[in-house]
């Protein structure tokens, strides 16, 4: 089960005397901590499985790409600044990054076709989708992604879970690639303000 | 870049849902642009909170595939700020691109190390090598490498890259192989680490990080513990054009 992050964080049993922050466990697998990066794995996994699932759809291929983010995450760890950017959009910048070269170079293009994509943007704030988990963030999310606008919505879905490229969302909602830049845009605006995202 | 294309860009960016020519661009004006820099911080972590509704479970094999993959891996040393400026999201100026330089890559880990499956078929013999190859911008170099070849695959866009080597002879008693990243005058060489040749002279090395143009991989021999820059240099090979 999938829980919010800073719940889980507060399950913690109590003799665990300092409740470890993401940035300090990729601190401290910086310095090869196998448990912390353990630790790290527990409490994201989810997260990083669940989006490559979502870009990629094909579980193995999903398991074998969420296996490299972490890999270059603990490759990386030494270089991850946490005054730049907190551990959780660096881990997911570097789990988007990698499932979307991965359904890129692969092309399973076949069946990425526009019906695909039409079940993709629906899915993004379905309440009855089977593989979500109902915590109040992803609640708060499908209501942030409801107030967009449809073409708005029909955008950042398809670029953020679907993988697509601005040309092929162009060529997918015919619109010109412009057009596309600016919904993704004022789309991510609206859900920042909406979800009180602090940049 | 005009402004209001400079605007948009930030939204695509963050999606990866530029093309990578694109990519490359705006990396370049995003060097440039704090207020870009800014809003982007913003949607990266907007989009770390959307991607709550897309959470899944998963396997339950896959932690303990993750943890075994990362007990064998090396890992990155952190970089000076100094480098790091340096070094930033430079660009390299030359890229084997497209199906043709796929192809050859490929074909050149088959004959290495038979390689049979396709790029993306379903099992990958070895996670990091898989990693670099899949990367779009995989540049290959050979040479020799005391009486045996090696080759360097490398690319710039994951600051990942591998060391294939054939026919190395074992290094002499008390003696060890170490991998160099050299780096232009006056910066001192970075040790990636130290390898040993298996019972059949092959090696097969991965390492991770942000080669600038003008840096090369150099092995060298050295005592059995390693040195902190290179002594006895064997070959030297160019990376990144």
């Amino acid at each position: 089960m999938t829980r919010p992050l800073r719940r889980q964080g507060r399950a913690q049993p109590a003799h665990d005397a300092a409740i470890r922050t993401l940035e300090s466990l990729i601190a401290a697998s910086a310095h090869g901590d196998e448990e912390a990066f353990g630790q790290l794995y527990d409490l994201t996994a989810a997260r990083v499985y669940g989006l490559v699932l979502r870009i990629i759809r094909d579980r193995g291929h999903a398991a074998e790409v969420t296996q490299e983010v972490y890999l270059e995450v603990w490759r990386q760890a030494a270089r991850y600044n946490p005054s730049k950017s907190t551990a959780l959009p660096w881990l997911l910048m570097i789990t988007h990054r990698r499932a979307v070269d991965r359904v890129r170079t692969a092309q399973a293009g076949s069946d990425r076709d526009l019906r695909y994509a039409e079940k993709n943007v629906e899915r993004a704030y379905d309440n009855t989708s089977e593989t979500v988990e109902r915590s109040l963030d992803a609640q708060r999310v499908r209501q942030a992604l409801g107030q967009l606008t449809p073409v708005q919505r029909e955008a950042i879905t398809l670029a953020y879970f679907g993988g697509y490229s601005q040309t092929e969302i162009a060529g997918l909602v015919k619109a010109p690639v412009g057009t596309v830049k600016t919904r993704i845009r004022d789309a991510l605006i609206r859900l920042r303000d909406a979800l009180g995202v602090n940049s | 870049m005009n402004t209001s294309d400079t605007h948009a860009l930030t939204g695509v960016y963050v999606t990866d849902a530029l093309d990578f020519d694109e990519r490359r661009a705006s990396d370049e004006h995003l060097r440039a642009c704090p207020e870009c820099r800014t809003e982007i911080e913003g949607f990266r972590a907007t989009t770390a909170v959307l991607a709550e509704v897309s959470a899944a479970e998963p396997p339950a094999t896959l932690r303990r595939a993750v943890l075994d993959s990362v007990d064998r891996g090396r890992q990155t040393p952190p970089i000076h700020d100094a480098k790091r400026s340096r070094s930033s999201r430079q660009l390299p100026t030359k890229f084997w691109q497209g199906l043709a330089a796929a192809c050859v890559v490929i074909a050149l880990a088959a004959t290495l190390f038979g390689y049979s499956q396709h790029l993306h078929g379903d099992s990958v013999a070895d996670p990091g090598v898989a990693a670099v190859l899949r990367e779009p911008d995989v540049m290959a170099t050979s040479g020799d490498l005391s009486t045996g070849q090696a080759t360097v695959l490398y690319s710039a866009r994951g600051q990942v890259g591998v060391l294939l080597g054939r026919s190395i002879p074992s290094a002499a008693a008390g003696k060890t192989y170490q991998l160099w990243v050299m780096h232009a005058d006056p910066t001192p060489s970075t040790s990636m680490g130290l390898f040993h040749p298996d019972a059949l002279g092959t090696v097969l090395v991965t390492f991770s990080g942000d080669l600038v143009p003008g840096d090369r991989l150099g092995v060298s021999v050295e005592p059995a513990s390693g040195s902190s820059a290179p002594s006895n240099v064997l070959a030297v090979l160019p990376v990144r054009s």
